[in-house]
């Protein structure tokens, strides 16, 4: 008995899902358009907190833009347009994710530029390495193995 | 030897971004600031239309601001640097001639009226953004922010944060005087 209730609960708990700061007088009643505001609101920024999402966060200001993306929505903006509208009024900061264009092409190719330097080095000492084991041993001179015997001889 | 030194060159160049990261991580925190989102300058100011405080009072809307440089600035009665730097609004106002209007952000017309009454109103004109939704269109992250539009009605300055007079005197001054010449 005491079993089923436990996986009951455990159940309930892989059911839950993080509810987001969105209060129940913002939600759509179109249950597509509320997904798709809830989907873009994990990529705007929150313009107070700063770190954190209009999806997570529960200032007043995230809670404004949070009706923005549902009023551009309701409009019938596509997902783009209303990144757009936020991005007109509060720059490319706004999302989450940095778009890939012209300015920001740096910041995205720079890791993997910097990847590529490293395989690189990497490879060259590797090559190095195995060059250097591949060479034979050379055989000693005379007057090395002069010195090897008196060395050895020495025990005896 | 100049093979040694090749090998170096990752742990410079980390060693660089490591400080690069920690200034630029710290330094903003050390200013206590936080990032103040400014592209809506160099835009036109947006639509809107906001009644006044009190119906017999001016209101502020999109076509108010142009014909001359003028200043609006974002304020709240619950807003402490907003209370700070009202004395140099109102010497903007009364002593340099600049037309300045306000935008009660997030505050309810009763509430602007009294804090006005209490400590003066240097507004030529006042709309009240009780919802913060003119606030979005503005890209307002919060009270006060002060914006410079020209006469062609479009922004050309912002700063977030209470005025000083090191900033009225330094950017606010003479971009006004650049502006109406």
């Amino acid at each position: 008995m005491i079993r089923h209730f436990l996986i009951v609960v455990t159940a309930l708990f892989f059911l839950a899902q993080p509810g987001g700061a969105v209060q129940p007088d913002e939600i759509l009643a179109d249950p597509v358009l509320e997904q798709r505001a809830r989907e873009l609101s994990k990529n705007v920024r929150c313009v107070v907190c700063q770190n954190q999402t209009i999806d997570e966060s529960e200032a007043d200001q995230a809670r404004d833009l949070r009706l923005v993306v549902r009023e551009r929505l309701m409009a019938g903006d596509s997902d783009e347009e209303v990144l757009d509208y936020l991005v007109y009024r509060y720059g490319d900061w706004v999302l989450l994710r940095t778009p890939v264009k012209a300015e920001t092409l740096a910041l995205w190719l720079l890791p993997l530029v910097l990847l590529g330097i490293a395989a690189a080095s990497v490879l060259f000492w590797y090559r190095g390495v195995s060059r250097r084991a591949k060479k034979p041993a050379q055989a000693l001179s005379a007057e090395e193995k002069a010195r090897l015997d008196a060395l050895l001889g020495e025990d005896d | 030897m100049s093979k040694r030194v090749f090998f170096l060159v990752p742990f410079l160049v980390l060693f660089g971004l490591g400080v690069a990261f920690y200034f630029g991580l710290f330094a903003a925190a050390e200013r206590g600031q936080r990032v103040i989102p400014d592209a809506m300058v160099g835009k036109p100011v947006p639509n809107f239309d906001l009644a006044s405080y009190r119906s017999d009072q001016p209101g502020l809307n999109t076509a108010d601001l142009k014909g001359q440089p003028q200043l609006v600035n974002f304020f709240a009665s619950w807003c402490v640097p907003c209370l700070a730097e009202h004395p140099l609004i109102s010497k903007l106002a009364e002593e340099e001639g600049v037309i300045v209007n306000g935008i009660g952000y997030s505050d309810t017309p009763e509430n602007i009226e009294n804090w006005l009454k209490r400590h003066g109103n240097p507004y030529a004109r006042v709309g009240v953004d009780e919802t913060r939704r003119i606030g979005v269109d503005w890209g307002v992250s919060g009270v006060p922010e002060t914006y410079l539009v020209d006469a062609e009605g479009k922004i050309v300055f912002k700063y977030g944060g209470p005025l000083t007079r090191q900033v009225i005197k330094e950017e606010i001054l003479p971009l006004m005087k650049g502006l109406s010449r």
